[in-house]
């Protein structure tokens, strides 16, 4: 009897363990924990120093390897600049710096915000900031800053980081993006001298299309491409035809999706003629795509990157055996009636995000950090990446150079995609999928588009 | 009479003790297992399920009833999904079938170092991870560099664009399970295909059954509950496919291999749509129960 008790009191024991276990890890997993609401909600600014300030605290950073510190390391950089900010906060004991691979580390951070634990510091694409914002997970930088500090952003930058009259993350680089064209190949081919390699470099589709329909040109038995066309995953390179072709994904405000225009139509067919052909490559669906800095490709959009990094980028990707080739920065062939080419400039900054057991003190010297990282001075380190301060006290980092000369020009009438709540669903989800039914002579490019802008426009309703 | 009943309850209860006393080892041995179930099986489903009723946020969540469910029917893409994964099932459970049975009648009759040969190398796919696999996979379909087009241009076909055109992708994948993922099938038949009485076949043999008969009316048949089971773990385990889509199409081409499973992926993580990816799972949870009662369904018949 007293054995048969026993068992049972074992038994009963453990399943209850077992259940307050289940029950525990329900209540830490509950996106209604209040430490958030406490977060958020007494994030105001100033209001947290004095007393508060100097409670010691820790803090987690994800970086990536952007460029190296002056231990010629990649996590070198954020290293120092940690060490810089402790000494100069003290009461930030520790900071931990974890560093991101560039392709997964975006999902990586997804994921970290779904179980409720995102780092206190990182880096993201601001192209996504509406994404987490929607998670309400994103600390207003505004709170926490003057707007002596927020001018010193460029305004358009400051302009895109900004919702609802607050700015949500501290933009860090801007990446405008040019158009490469590897000369070597071309005056292989005899086609060199109409690149437009005077004055502004600008040209047109045709003088593009004089170039491009001698491709695709084999060699050595391999073919080469005039350009590729890549509706895989997040790729979005062949919205500069549209662009260029004088088609806009929305209407001023966002309120409407609109690339189902005359002239996205016209862009879309000038891709399908020029895939037909054989001049440009598709890739979609599990295809690898093709190395332009490998020499696969005659001309590719990249980042504006300067000269010097242009040389330094190609004697690493190309092939060993093969000879380095010449590549120039050019502007993007312009379509009828457009004036001034148009460009996409990734813009990168610095988010703060809520965490659920964090006081105003953390979430205070977090804020900190990254204006820190931000800081006129410290902003001129983007120039290693090739890519362009934010900051105007940053001043003007790379000179004369030519490349950077290029970039500039292309800036100024920048496209992004979209700043809805909902547009980078659409972008996620339907364009390049959609893309891909004319692509693949499922549909003509008027019933793509159409059918794109329906979808897109019945999602931005929602 | 009442003292009759009662004695009768009594001992009743006497012997459920007993029976209960003697099989409680049996259930303490089991607690481990119940305690993994409970706490990496139940706990989620139960935790998604709700989910699916959540409009879902790290800094709260809103009750939204069946509108996640509403938004996902509603939705040209779920259907998709709902149909590539149907078909994908369809190529490759009976087809990876048909290859394990035939691969496996060429084995068995081998010598027992040959047939272990065989059965390590057939099953040595199943050992890696499907990402490896997959990027093999996705090499041999490279529609430039790929072994698969390489080896069709010698006879003058291709290049074909596998992964990479709407019409050839989601068979391509299905290509590539039916020929690579039939080892653990192999393994299961040939150990069946060894308890067949030898007896069954000398009987046949005398009557003048030629090796086609033997396989057609012998093996066959006393294979029988075991291609059963192979055909329902099969249909499970393919509207559960992922990872090889993940890796790689994405989903691609126009949403020609967006399967349940990605969907869910992609609603979840691409989008951050937890409530409606959770109830997408709740919809693939509730079709593979229907397909598990029906393979519990068979297996009693099959008792009988």
């Amino acid at each position: 009897m007293i054995k048969r008790m026993n068992m049972k009191t074992i038994l009963i024991s453990i399943i209850m363990v077992v259940l307050i276990s289940a029950t525990a890890c329900g209540k830490s997993a509950s996106p209604t924990a209040s430490g958030n609401k406490e977060t958020g909600n007494t994030a105001t600014g100033d209001t947290a120093t004095g007393e508060k300030a100097a409670e010691p605290t820790d803090l987690t950073v994800w970086w990536y390897a952007f460029w190296n510190g002056k231990d010629g390391t990649p996590e070198g950089w954020i290293r120092e600049k940690a060490d810089e900010f402790m000494a100069l906060h003290p009461n930030v004991k520790k900071i931990n710096i974890e560093m991101l691979p560039g392709d997964t580390g975006p999902q990586k951070i997804d994921t970290s915000i779904a179980a409720g634990s995102p780092p206190d510091v990182t880096y993201i694409d601001l192209a996504f900031l509406p994404k987490y914002l929607k998670q309400k997970v994103v600390i207003p930088a505004s709170d926490y800053m003057t707007q002596e500090e927020i001018d010193d952003f460029f305004k358009s930058l400051s302009d895109y980081a900004t919702y609802d009259g607050k700015l949500y993350a501290l933009p860090i680089l801007i990446a405008p993006r040019v158009l490469y064209a590897n000369k070597t190949m071309l005056e292989e081919m005899g086609l060199a001298d109409k690149l437009p390699l005077e004055g502004d470099r600008s040209w047109t589709i045709e003088q593009f299309k004089e170039i491009a329909q001698k491709f695709p040109y084999k060699k050595g038995g391999k073919t080469y491409y005039a350009e590729q066309i890549n509706t895989t995953a997040l790729n979005w390179t062949h919205l500069f035809w549209f662009w260029n072709f004088g088609a806009d994904l929305y209407n001023k405000g966002d309120t409407q999706f609109i690339l189902n225009s005359p002239e996205g139509v016209k862009a879309l067919d000038f891709m399908l003629e020029m895939v037909d052909a054989g001049s440009f490559r598709l890739v979609s669906g599990g295809a690898k795509p093709s190395d332009f800095w490998a020499g696969d490709l005659a001309f590719s959009l990249g980042l504006a990157l300067t000269e010097d990094k242009v040389k330094e980028t190609l004697k690493e990707k190309t092939p060993e055996g093969q000879p380095i080739p010449e590549v120039v920065a050019i502007q993007f062939p312009r379509g009828p009636g457009v004036d001034i080419a148009k460009s996409y400039s990734g813009i990168g900054g610095l988010t703060v995000f809520k965490q659920k057991k964090a006081d105003e003190n953390h979430t205070k010297m977090a804020m900190e950090f990254a204006k820190f990282l931000t800081n006129g001075e410290n902003n001129k380190i983007v120039k290693e990446l090739g890519v362009f301060p934010t900051k105007k006290s940053s001043g003007d980092v790379f000179g004369g150079d030519v490349n950077a000369k290029i970039a500039r020009i292309m800036m100024e009438d920048g496209k992004d995609l979209g700043k809805g709540e909902q547009t980078y669903k659409i972008f996620e989800k339907l364009i390049n999928a959609e893309l891909d039914s004319a692509f693949s002579k499922k549909k003509t490019s008027q019933q793509t588009l159409d059918d794109l802008a329906k979808k897109a426009n019945d999602m931005l309703k929602q | 009479m009442n003292h009759t009943s009662n004695l009768q309850t009594r001992i009743k209860r006497h012997y459920r003790n007993r029976k209960m006393q003697s099989h409680l080892w049996g259930y303490f041995f089991l607690l481990p297992q119940m305690i993994v179930i409970l706490l990496f099986a139940l706990y989620p489903i139960l935790q998604g399920l709700s989910l699916s009723f959540f409009e879902y946020s790290v800094a709260g969540s809103t009750w939204v009833g069946a509108q996640n469910f509403i938004a996902m029917l509603k939705d040209d893409v779920f259907w998709i999904a709902l149909r590539n994964t149907t078909i994908y099932t369809i190529l490759i459970v009976p087809g990876g079938l048909v290859v394990a049975l035939i691969l496996s009648w060429i084995i068995f009759p081998l010598s027992p170092k040959t047939q272990s040969f065989f059965k390590a190398a057939y099953y040595l796919p199943s050992v890696l991870a499907g990402v490896v696999l997959a990027l093999v996979w996705k090499w041999i379909l490279d529609p430039d560099i790929g072994l698969l087009n390489y080896l069709l241009s010698f006879i003058h076909l291709g290049p074909y664009p596998w992964l990479s055109h709407p019409d050839t992708a989601l068979v391509s994948l299905a290509m590539m399970s039916i020929l690579g993922g039939q080892g653990a099938s192999i393994i299961i038949i040939l150990a069946n295909m060894g308890a067949i009485p030898e007896s069954l076949y000398e009987s046949a043999r005398i009557d003048g059954g030629n090796p086609w008969h033997l396989f057609r009316f012998i093996t066959i048949p006393m294979l029988k509950p075991t291609i059963l089971y192979l055909l329902v773990i099969g249909v499970i385990s393919s509207y559960q496919v992922f990872d090889t889509i993940y890796i790689m199409t994405g989903g691609g081409p126009y949403y020609s291999t967006t399967t349940i499973a990605y969907l869910i992926y992609s609603s979840a993580f691409d989008e951050f749509e937890f409530g409606r990816a959770s109830a997408t799972a709740t919809v693939l949870f509730i079709i593979i129960f229907i397909l598990s009662m029906i393979q519990f369904y068979f297996f009693r018949e099959d008792k009988k």
